[in-house]
């Protein structure tokens, strides 16, 4: 589904700052319907490894596959989350789901019944006519999740989605996207710095080592899907975590 | 438009330049009208006046009622501001008025002020002042009410006196809007010098101005239009200057 | 950036303070006015002017006078704006256009506008057009800078999270720049009309050729205070009317 191998990639700079190597020579697969898990420290690449695969910006070598083809720009397969949300403000919540739907120039009533089908899904019914500013952080975040569910992709990029969210508000969302993935069988790749919220969500872990990235190590959680509730006391699940936690401290602590 | 950003910009800001004097140039020399110098008459014009002493006595005889309106527009306008910003409820009644003098042209109340109060030095302040006087309020006022309550809310907790609250939290938080009012007061201020002189009594460059113009001195005429601009430049980069090193907080309006 | 012309409306104007208020703030201003009036003979009260304001709409000076003021108004500022929007919105995309011109527009923006009437007097002689370029001059400066920032201030994010759902150059255009620059547009849009209509008064102040600055400066030159406070008056209507016109027009017309 996603494939990329060897992917090198220098942020340059505008003339004052200096060039910055990010990633270097990156190798990822992502198969059909699995949900991969990336956790690197911050800083380190995540998002600029997430932004070339939504085809926002290029790489300089390497290959980057979606489907076998290279990357070239935006497509209608993939959507990404942000993780500051990104939402238009001056737009409704309504709008703001039925945006990528707009853009492609579905009817208004198509639109709305579409957002309104996502609205219930995510559980903001009763705030269709609220603007962002009116939506708490998490509330945002599921406007976030609802549009790019909208245009009904094959694989969904999840940027730090929850990563500004309060500890509750956080894990509420954890689930809802697990059972999304699990009723939908969507491909997700995940960027996160939590090391919980990787073990948690994750298929398999991809670990990455600090900026300039390079895959550290890929970890088969072999945890059950669907989740229980209690994973958090699952003995593999805690192993894992400590293992990861172990893998970040000794990368970092350079 | 901030100033800066490296050597490109510095060339382009040259050609930028180049390019004006010499689309002047070709324009003066194109135009038959004896109204229309080319750049190169100005600055010779420019050079003249520059070396003569009727410029700097003309500069010197307006820039009196600059000085004396501006001072005394700060001496009003500052107080009055900090207090309709420290008791908005009684200031919601001199909101209209204000926003009516914002909106009003003043130089179409100068006639009234004239009538009431003659033309004499005195006279010609108050019109400087006039102009000064309904931005710095306002501004003042903002910079009052922008005071964090939090800092005021410490102030009281340790038990300062009304006295004391202003004099270590609200002045020093409202400084840099005020230097703000105090710059954009100015500005109004030179408005209003023009506007005395141009339209009024010229006593200065004013005087300057129409002599040049009645003699069809054109280039002249224009000589002085650059002295003025280059004295209301130099008055508000001062100014920003000024703000800068004063306020410790960094307020970045531009 | 910021000048004498940003000068007009600090830190966000005055909070538009609840209709009731301003009213009774405003009557009661009359009352007073009309007392003090009556007490002392330097101030015509005000419903001596408010008369002469009637007296004037009925008579054949004023309102062939306001026609032409609001014609160069509505021509100077419709150029102004044309003009000032497309120049802000290359001037905040382009840096290279940036910089070459940011210092000259900052000097320019920095003297009173009124200064560059005798160079406006030596392009268009004293006429129509003198006035209506005074017009321009005033409006059109404010309105190239305010969307200039606009356009720069804007949130990238938008725009590439507008790319990734597939968004063409066009729709980014329509449906994220223009919308997000949106408040600030109209902020500038009503900015330059607050000083379109100065420079109306203005020019016609100082080239005293027609319209409702000609007139006032007539009656001023005249004492006749009764008068010029009556045309001070409308002055402050046209002012306000047009605020009110530009801001539901900008709306309509950004408004997609
Ligand atoms: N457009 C850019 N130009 C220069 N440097 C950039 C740019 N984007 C990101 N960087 C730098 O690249 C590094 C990686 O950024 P990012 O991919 O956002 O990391 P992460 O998402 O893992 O926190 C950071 O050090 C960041 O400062
Ligand atoms: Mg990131």
């Amino acid at each position: 589904m996603i494939s990329i191998v060897g992917c090198r990639k220098t942020h340059r700079g505008d003339g004052r700052q200096p060039p910055v190597p990010v990633l270097d020579g990156v190798d990822l697969e992502v198969r059909p319907h699995e949900f991969v898990a990336v956790l690197g420290p911050s800083g380190c690449g995540k998002t600029t490894l997430l932004r070339i695969l939504a085809g926002l910006e290029g790489w300089d070598s390497g290959e980057v596959r979606v489907h076998g083809r290279p990357v070239s720009g935006p497509g209608t397969d993939r959507a990404l989350v942000f993780q500051d949300f990104a939402l238009l403000p001056w737009a409704t919540v309504t709008d703001n789901i039925a945006f990528g739907l707009e853009l492609r120039g579905v009817a208004r009533a198509e639109r709305t019944a579409v957002a309104n089908r996502l609205i219930d899904r995510v559980g903001l019914n009763g705030f269709a006519r609220h603007y962002p500013h009116q939506l708490s952080g998490g509330m945002q975040q599921r406007v976030g999740l609802a549009r790019a569910l909208a245009v009904e992709p094959e694989i969904l990029l999840l940027d730090e989605p929850f990563g500004s969210l309060d500890s509750l508000t956080r894990r509420g969302l954890q689930e809802d996207v697990l059972r999304l993935h699990h009723e939908t069988r969507k491909t997700v790749l995940l960027v996160t710095h939590s090391v919980d919220e990787a073990a948690r969500l994750g298929d398999r872990v991809v670990l990455l080592g600090p900026r300039p990235a390079r895959v550290i190590e890929t970890i088969e959680t072999g945890l059950p899907r669907p989740r229980p509730d209690d994973i958090g006391s699952d003995r593999r699940f805690v192993a894992l975590k400590e293992h990861l936690w172990n893998r970040l401290k000794a990368l970092t602590s350079r | 438009m901030s100033a800066g950003a490296g050597p490109r910009a510095a060339v382009l800001r040259l050609a930028g330049g180049l390019v004006i004097a010499v689309a002047w140039e070709v324009a003066g020399r194109a135009s038959t009208s004896l109204l229309l110098p080319s750049f190169l008459e100005t600055m010779r014009a420019l050079a003249a006046l520059l070396t003569g002493g009727a410029l700097w006595r003309a500069l010197w005889a307006s820039n009196q009622t600059l000085i004396a309106g501006f001072a005394a527009a700060t001496a009003l306008g500052i107080p009055l501001g900090l207090a309709l910003g420290r008791w908005p409820n009684p200031a919601r009644w001199a909101d209209p008025y204000l926003n009516l003098l914002l909106v009003v042209p003043t130089t179409a109340l100068v006639p009234i002020l004239l009538i009431v109060g003659g033309a004499g030095f005195a006279a010609r302040a108050a019109v400087v002042a006039s102009f000064a006087v309904p931005v710095i309020v306002q501004c003042a006022r903002a910079a009052v009410r922008q005071v964090d309550p939090r800092l005021l809310d410490a102030a009281r907790a340790f038990g300062a006196t009304p006295a004391q609250q202003w004099r270590t939290v609200r002045l020093p938080a409202a400084l840099p809007s005020l230097l703000v009012a105090a710059r954009l007061g100015l500005a109004r201020a030179v408005e209003g010098m023009v506007v005395v002189e141009l339209l009024l009594v010229a006593v200065g460059i004013g005087g300057l101005l129409l002599d040049f113009q009645g003699r069809f001195d054109a280039p002249s005429v224009y000589a002085v239009m650059l002295v003025v601009m280059a004295e209301a430049a130099t008055l508000t980069v001062a100014g920003r200057a000024l703000e800068r090193r004063l306020s410790h907080v960094a307020v970045d309006r531009d | 950036m910021e000048s004498s012309q940003g000068a007009d409306q600090p830190l966000g104007a005055a909070a538009p303070a609840d209709w009731r208020t301003s009213l009774t703030a405003l009557a009661a201003g009359a009352v007073v006015w009309e007392l003090t009036a009556r007490l002392s003979v330097a101030l015509p009260p005000f419903s001596v002017v408010v008369g002469t304001l009637i007296e004037l709409l009925r008579g054949d000076v004023l309102l062939p006078a306001l026609a032409t003021s609001l014609a160069s108004l509505a021509v100077g500022f419709s150029c102004a704006a044309a003009a000032g929007l497309t120049l802000g919105l290359v001037l905040g995309r382009s840096r290279t256009a940036e910089h070459l011109s940011d210092v000259y527009l900052d000097a320019v923006m920095s003297a009173p506008t009124l200064i560059y009437v005798p160079f406006l007097f030596a392009l268009f002689g004293v006429s129509r057009a003198s006035q209506v370029a005074v017009v321009f001059a005033y409006a059109f400066f404010i309105i190239v800078t305010t969307t200039s920032a606009a356009v720069k201030q804007m949130d990238r994010r938008l725009i590439d999270m507008a790319r990734a759902f597939g968004a063409t150059d066009r729709q980014i255009l329509w449906r994220v720049a223009l919308p997000a620059a949106r408040p600030m547009v109209l902020i500038g849009l009503s900015l330059g009309v607050t000083r379109a209509v100065k420079g109306m008064v203005v020019g016609e102040m100082v080239i005293a050729l027609s319209g409702v600055g000609a007139l006032l400066r007539a009656s001023a030159a005249r004492f006749d205070l009764a008068q010029t406070l009556a045309l001070l008056l409308v002055v402050v209507i046209v002012s306000a009317a047009c605020n009110l016109l530009v801001g539901r027009a900008g709306r309509a017309l950004i408004d997609r």
